[in-house]
C-alpha cells in the first residue's frame, strides 16, 4: 500500500474506533429508549374488570395437570407448529445478545479502556458460538428465498438488514481467524456493528424493544394474562 | 364481492383513515418482520392448501399496509384486489398470532374501512 | 355475536368413548372471536384429548379442521368426503352449526364441545357479557338501549318494581337496577316520555323456534 492509503486507513480507523463507536452506542441507546417511550404513549393502562372473587379462582391444579397444561402450550406454539424456524431463531437471538458479552478481545478492550470487564469464555467457544450465529443467519437467508410463505412477502431491505445482524459476526470470525486481510476485516467489523447498532432503534430490529412491551405490558390473546395496557387507539369500554 | 362500479377512488376518505390511525399503521409496517409465523395461525391459510395469499402478514401489507405506503394514491383495480384480501381472504376471526404482538385484526378492520369507503365490501347475498 | 363457553373434557371423553375416528370441528365465526371453538381450541382439545387418552391406552384417531362457519352449508360442503370415513364429530361450533352438521350427516354422531350461552359483547380480552335473548320483541328503542329482558332480574317492561334500592336492584347491591340506568338515560337524552308509554306484554316469542325471512325475500319463500 502506499503511504497515503495506510494514512488514510489508519485516519478512518481513528474515526471508527472512536468518535463513531461513541456514536453508535449513544445512538442505540437513546434511539431504544425513546421508541420504548413513544411505542408506551401509545398505550394506556386499563385496570382488568374484577368480576371473580378471589377465593373462587381455583388453585393452581397439581403438578401432573400443570405440566401437561405446559406441554399443551408448547406443542400448540410455533415451537410445535414450526419447531425448527423457532429453534433456529432461539439459538440466533440468544447467540446475537451474549456472544458479544463474553468474547475476549471484548472484554480485554473493555479493561484497556474503562478497567472493567465481563467474565470472557475460551476463544474455541466463541468462535463456535459466532459460526452458530452466522449458521443460523445463512438458515434465515435460504428460507426468505425457499418458503413460499416468506418469500411472498420478503422485500429487498430483508435481506439488506439480515446482511448487517450478520455482518459483524462473520467479520468479528474472519479477522479472528486471519483467514482474510486482518486489518480490513477489523475495520469491517467494528464498522458493520455500528451499523447494527445505529439502526436497531430506526428499522425493523426495533422488534427487539417491541416484542417484550407488547408480549408482557399488553393485553392480548397472546400476552401476559395479567397484563394492564391495552393499546390507546381501542376502546373497548367507556373507561 | 359488491358490484363493481365506475367511480375512481375518492382519496379523501382513504386519506383520513390513514391520517388518523398513522400511528398504529407505521408501527405495525415498522415491527413487521417479514417472518411468516402468522400464518400458521390462521385457520383459512390451512384450509386454503397454505396459500400465502391467505397469511395475515400478507393480508395487512398489501391492504392497509400499500394504501399507507402509496398514501391513498391508488386505482380501483388495486382497491378491489384489495377488498378480495380483507373481505374475502379474512373472516376478523380476530385469532391472528404475530411473534410480536402487532395487532393484524385491527389493521385489517382499518383496511376494510378504507374499501368500504370506496363502494368496495362484501355482498353477502351472493 | 354468540358467546359460548367449552365443555370440560370429560364430558366430551364421555361422549367420543366408543368412537375410534373422531374430527375436530372448529369454526371460523363467533366462538373463534370468544375464544371457545377456533382452530386453536381445536389443537388444544386435539392435544388434551391425545394426553389423556395415551394414558389409558386408548387407540383413537383423532384430528382437527376448522371451517369459515358451521351455520351455513356452502361451507360445510369440503367435508363431505372427509366424513365418510369417520365415526364420529366433535363440533365446537355454537348449537346452530352443531344442528346443520348433525342434519347434513344424519348418519354420523355429532357431539357439542362447547355450551352455547348468549349473545353478547365482549367487555375485554377473555371476558364477555350476554345483553341480548333474542326474544323477538325489541324494546330498546323505549329504553334507551338497556334491555330490560337480560338487564332486568324480573324482565319488568314498565318501569322498575318496588325492590329498586337506590341505583341497585333488590337481589343484591352488585346489580344495577336497569330501569334506574333507563331513566337516568331517557332524562339525559330528553326522553322520559318514552317511559310513559305503556308496552304490552312480552310475548315471549323466543319458546318457540322462530323463522326468519328477510324483507324482499317474501316470494322466494312463499307459496306451496
Amino acid at each position: 500500500m502506499t503511504h497515503s492509503e495506510i494514512f488514510f486507513l489508519s485516519a478512518m480507523g481513528e474515526w471508527i474506533r472512536g468518535p463513531l463507536a461513541w456514536a453508535a452506542f449513544l445512538i442505540c441507546g437513546a434511539g431504544i429508549f425513546i421508541q420504548y417511550r413513544r411505542l408506551l404513549a401509545m398505550t394506556r393502562t386499563q385496570e382488568p374488570l374484577q368480576v371473580i372473587p378471589l377465593d373462587e379462582v381455583q388453585t393452581r391444579g397439581s403438578f401432573a395437570d400443570r405440566l401437561t397444561g405446559w406441554l399443551i402450550f408448547l406443542r400448540i406454539s410455533i415451537l410445535g407448529h414450526t419447531p425448527f424456524m423457532a429453534g433456529v431463531s432461539l439459538i440466533f437471538h440468544s447467540g446475537l445478545m451474549i456472544t458479544p458479552l463474553f468474547v475476549l478481545a471484548h472484554n480485554e478492550l473493555l479493561d484497556m479502556a474503562f478497567g472493567i470487564s465481563f467474565v470472557s469464555f475460551s476463544e474455541a467457544m466463541t468462535t463456535k458460538m459466532t459460526l452458530l450465529v452466522v449458521a443460523c443467519g445463512a438458515f434465515f437467508f435460504l428460507r426468505r428465498i425457499f418458503v413460499r410463505r416468506v418469500r411472498a412477502i420478503t422485500a429487498p431491505s430483508d435481506f439488506v438488514l439480515l446482511l448487517i445482524a450478520v455482518g459483524p459476526f462473520l467479520t468479528g470470525w474472519l479477522a479472528h481467524s486471519h483467514v482474510l486481510n486482518y486489518q480490513l476485516m477489523i475495520m469491517l467489523h467494528i464498522l458493520s456493528a455500528e451499523i447494527m447498532l445505529i439502526m436497531i432503534p430506526f428499522s425493523k430490529f426495533s422488534h427487539m424493544i417491541f416484542f417484550f412491551v407488547s408480549r408482557r405490558l399488553i393485553a392480548g390473546e397472546h400476552g401476559r394474562i395479567t397484563a394492564r395496557r391495552v393499546w390507546r387507539y381501542e376502546r373497548l369500554s367507556n373507561t | 364481492m359488491s358490484e363493481p362500479t365506475n367511480l375512481p377512488v375518492d382519496p379523501e376518505p382513504i386519506r383520513e383513515i390513514l391520517k388518523n390511525h398513522q400511528q398504529q399503521i407505521r408501527l405495525g409496517l415498522r415491527m413487521c418482520a417479514h417472518c411468516g409465523l402468522c400464518a400458521d395461525s390462521c385457520f383459512l391459510y390451512r384450509a386454503n392448501d397454505r396459500a400465502p395469499e391467505y397469511m395475515p402478514s400478507y393480508k395487512f401489507l398489501n391492504s392497509i399496509g400499500v394504501l399507507f405506503k402509496k398514501k391513498g394514491k391508488v386505482g380501483k383495480p388495486a382497491v378491489e384486489e384489495m377488498g378480495a384480501l380483507v373481505f374475502e381472504n379474512c373472516v376478523l376471526c380476530t385469532r391472528c398470532y404475530c411473534p410480536f404482538g402487532i395487532d393484524i385484526p385491527a389493521l385489517i378492520t382499518l383496511g376494510r374501512r378504507a374499501c368500504r369507503s370506496q363502494g368496495v365490501f362484501r355482498a353477502y347475498d351472493k | 355475536m354468540i358467546k359460548a363457553k367449552p365443555k370440560s373434557l370429560a364430558e366430551i371423553h364421555g361422549y367420543i368413548a366408543p368412537y375410534r375416528k373422531v374430527l375436530i370441528l372448529g369454526c371460523g365465526g363467533c366462538v373463534s372471536v370468544c375464544l371457545a371453538g377456533g382452530q386453536k381450541e381445536v389443537e388444544v382439545l386435539k392435544t388434551e384429548l391425545a394426553f389423556s387418552l395415551t394414558k389409558e391406552n386408548d387407540t383413537k384417531q383423532i384430528r382437527g379442521y376448522t371451517v369459515e362457519r358451521q351455520c351455513n352449508h356452502r361451507y360445510l360442503e369440503e367435508l363431505d368426503e372427509t366424513v365418510k370415513d369417520l365415526d364420529c364429530l366433535l363440533s365446537m361450533a355454537c348449537g346452530a352449526g352443531v344442528q346443520l352438521l348433525a342434519e347434513r350427516y344424519p348418519d354420523k354422531p355429532v357431539f357439542p364441545a362447547v355450551d352455547t350461552i348468549a349473545i353478547g359483547v365482549d367487555l375485554d380480552i377473555g371476558i364477555y357479557e350476554e345483553r341480548c335473548r333474542a326474544c323477538g320483541t325489541c324494546v330498546l328503542a323505549y329504553t334507551a338501549g338497556v334491555c330490560p329482558v337480560t338487564r332486568c332480574a324480573k324482565g319488568l317492561f314498565n318501569g322498575p318494581c318496588g325492590g329498586t334500592s337506590g341505583d341497585h336492584c333488590e337481589v343484591s347491591a352488585d346489580i344495577p337496577c336497569a330501569w334506574h340506568e333507563i331513566y337516568t338515560r331517557l332524562k339525559a337524552q330528553n326522553r322520559l316520555a318514552d317511559i310513559l308509554k305503556i308496552q304490552p306484554p312480552m310475548e315471549w316469542a323466543n319458546q318457540v323456534r322462530r323463522t326468519i325471512v328477510q324483507k324482499g325475500y317474501e316470494r322466494r319463500y312463499s307459496g306451496g
